[in-house]
């Protein structure tokens, strides 16, 4: 396991990163392409951004860099394996409704009682998709399998976004951000990884640019 | 007949990658260029016989890049590199002149494939100015 | 061979389909929920024995796990079921099916590629209708049997959201019955409780379906009427007052009458938060309290 003194530190080198920016762009693209084919809409997935950033900074960074103001959808999952983290995806409350009217051609149907529902029933299934294709992709450019826990949707959250990281961790997040038919549904999807992880992907990364 | 070929990508990485995937019978000229609008100038001053174009970078994405580039030569070669392939950006480029488009990760195999195809369509048209002269 | 054992005789549902959806696979359990016998369906689709199940939620998430190799989830929360079967205690169980938790996954051939799904199901039948107890015990006033304090302050949140996002309209009754504590000090505390009682079925009884009526606090009461107007608002506290001063009550043979006051108020897009709300609807009350009782007021 690497030990970082000094959580301002990157522990990756640029190589690294460009290699990891490249695994990303390829799985993501792939995902754009067959998320677009099962929902039917023109996916755009961002060119992810990796930064490393202090678990005490978290908080922060979300609030600083993302300008997202609440009350915004959370959705969290967890993926354990070689590869293993939080992913979580937050879009403001106005998405999540468009996203309903994408993905379901007779929703609204039932009536004002059932709108909450419909909408979790909705998050659920894409956030669900959206994280397993871009985990899932980034494991199969480097020959590994992920495994999934239930997502978690948080649906109207207007206080600070999650307590899931330890301020004195070093948090791996990796930033795209997504939109669905030409900007009625666009978030931010996170995938927050360990430094045990880290040290896997890293190792797997010199592993990928070897097979060229 | 393919001698000088000027790869577009702002990724380093993407760039070695397609660089040790290209065919090892012969030597080529490789230029590169790191984002759209570099990657015009490049073609305009090094004339390549393939151009190799990403399509997500900064300054300018590749989309607008081979819209200038078939503008100001309409016989240009361009291979769209994408791991992006859904049919809606594949129609635009195609409309847009490319000459086909390729999945990313790049293999040995899929770039030799996409040569061929290229040498065999400058053979054709080679034939054609040929006959019509 | 000792895992086939255990696949065929765990308490839990696994089912094999390809890419037509047809079966492959269809476990014990499956047979002894379903009374389909495997031989019926294996090489058959999985929609001629269950059509709802061909909706496109199911299809896009087998699609996306054909795609992405992810797991796809459908737990009882959200979603209820996903194959259409009878609890097991079918003679006493509060739901018509079987309440499940889902997964489907992917089944990778030798190549690697994808080629089969499973489907895992748990019967979460009991934990459903547990989980709806625990849930009525925490939102539901003992006394009155109507819905607490903590209930009405997250439904008025969500109402609240709701009539902003899509701009409808919702009004809110605070009731109050008059002179209780001379009710209670007079006739004593059972009466008292009686008198609680009987003023919360007559208003639950009155109302819409979709109103959700909540003892706010002692003899408090507050009444929330989505897509109501405040002429729709006011009537129906008017149609309360009525009812409540007509309730034909006696205490040691002589007749008790009780009166009661209103206060309604009627969302506008200057009430920004239930806080502002409460107090404004508070104040109606109170003036309703203060020119003579027995009346509606709404708030302005």
């Amino acid at each position: 396991m690497m030990i970082i003194p000094n959580s301002t530190e990157v522990p990756i080198s640029e190589d690294e990163k460009d290699i990891l920016q490249e695994v990303m762009n390829i799985s993501f693209g792939q995902v754009a392409a067959e998320l677009a084919e099962i929902i039917d809409v023109l996916v755009v997935l961002s060119v992810p951004n990796v930064t490393v950033v202090p678990g005490k900074d978290f908080q922060n960074y979300l609030s600083k860099k993302l300008k997202l103001s609440p009350p915004f959808n959370v959705i969290e999952q967890s993926f354990s394996g070689k590869l293993s983290g939080i992913a979580f995806l937050v879009f403001s409350s106005e998405s999540g409704k468009n996203m309903v009217a994408i993905l379901d051609e007779e929703g609204g149907e039932d009536g004002i009682q059932g709108i909450d529902q419909l909408e979790k029933e909705t998050l659920m299934e894409i956030g669900n998709m959206l994280t397993g294709a871009c985990v899932g992709k980034i494991a199969e450019q480097l020959d590994e399998v992920v495994y999934y826990t239930l997502p978690r949707v948080i649906l109207n959250s207007s206080s600070s976004l999650i307590d899931l990281v330890d301020k004195d961790s070093v948090v791996i997040l990796v930033k795209t951000e997504f939109q669905f038919a030409d900007n009625d549904v666009s978030g931010f999807l996170f995938l927050i990884t360990n430094q045990d992880s880290f040290q896997w992907l890293k190792e797997a990364l010199h592993r990928y640019i070897e097979q060229f | 007949m393919i001698n000088k070929i000027l790869m577009v990508d702002d990724s380093e990485v993407a760039l070695k990658i397609l660089k040790r995937c290209l065919p090892t019978d012969k030597e080529y000229e490789c230029v590169t260029a790191s984002d759209g609008a570099e990657g015009v100038e490049a073609y305009k001053s090094e004339k390549p016989d393939l151009t190799f174009l990403d399509l997500t970078m900064p300054v300018m994405d590749g989309i607008e890049a081979l819209e200038i580039i078939m503008n100001y030569d309409a016989d240009a070669m361009v291979i769209v590199c994408t791991a992006d392939s859904q049919k809606k950006v594949y129609d635009k480029v195609m409309s847009l002149g490319a000459f086909m488009m390729i999945k990313k990760p790049p293999s040995k195999e899929s770039i030799k494939a996409a040569m061929m195809q290229v040498l065999q369509r400058l053979k054709e048209s080679l034939r054609n100015n040929e006959s019509s002269l | 061979m000792e895992e086939n054992q255990v696949i065929d005789t765990v308490d839990t549902g696994i089912v094999i389909f390809d890419r037509e959806y047809s079966a492959t696979y269809w476990n014990g359990w499956m047979a002894a929920h379903t009374q389909i016998s495997e031989n019926e369906i294996l090489g058959r689709s999985l929609f001629d024995f269950f059509p709802k199940l061909k909706n496109p939620r199911f299809l896009r998430s087998c699609k996306a796990v054909f795609a992405f190799g992810n797991l796809a989830f459908f737990p009882q929360d959200p979603y209820g079921y996903l194959f259409s079967m009878k609890p097991v205690e079918w003679f006493r169980s509060e739901f018509k099916f079987m309440q499940q938790s889902c997964t489907i996954g992917p089944i990778r051939g030798e190549g690697k590629e994808i080629e089969r799904l499973f489907v895992s199901i748990r019967d979460m039948t009991e934990e459903a209708a547990y989980k709806k107890k625990l849930v009525a015990l925490t939102l539901n006033d003992e006394l009155t049997g109507s819905y607490n304090r903590r209930f009405l302050m997250n439904f008025l949140e969500d109402e609240l959201y709701r009539c902003r996002r899509y701009n409808r309209p919702f009004s809110v009754i605070m009731m109050d019955i008059d002179h209780f504590k001379k009710i209670n000090d007079t006739c004593g505390h059972p009466f008292g409780d009686e008198v609680l009682k009987l003023f919360a079925s007559t208003v639950v009884r009155n109302m819409r379906k979709s109103n959700r009526f909540a003892r706010y606090g002692g003899e408090e009461f507050v009444c929330v009427l989505p897509e109501t107007d405040s002429e729709g608002g006011v009537g129906f506290a008017e149609k309360i007052r009525k009812l409540i001063e007509e309730l034909p009550l006696s205490y040691k043979q002589s007749q008790v009458k009780i009166t009661s006051s209103f206060g309604v108020i009627t969302y506008t897009d200057d009430i920004n938060d239930i806080a502002t709300l409460m107090k404004k609807v508070d104040d109606a009350l109170y003036k309703a309290k203060e020119s003579g009782r027995n009346r509606v007021v709404v708030a302005n």
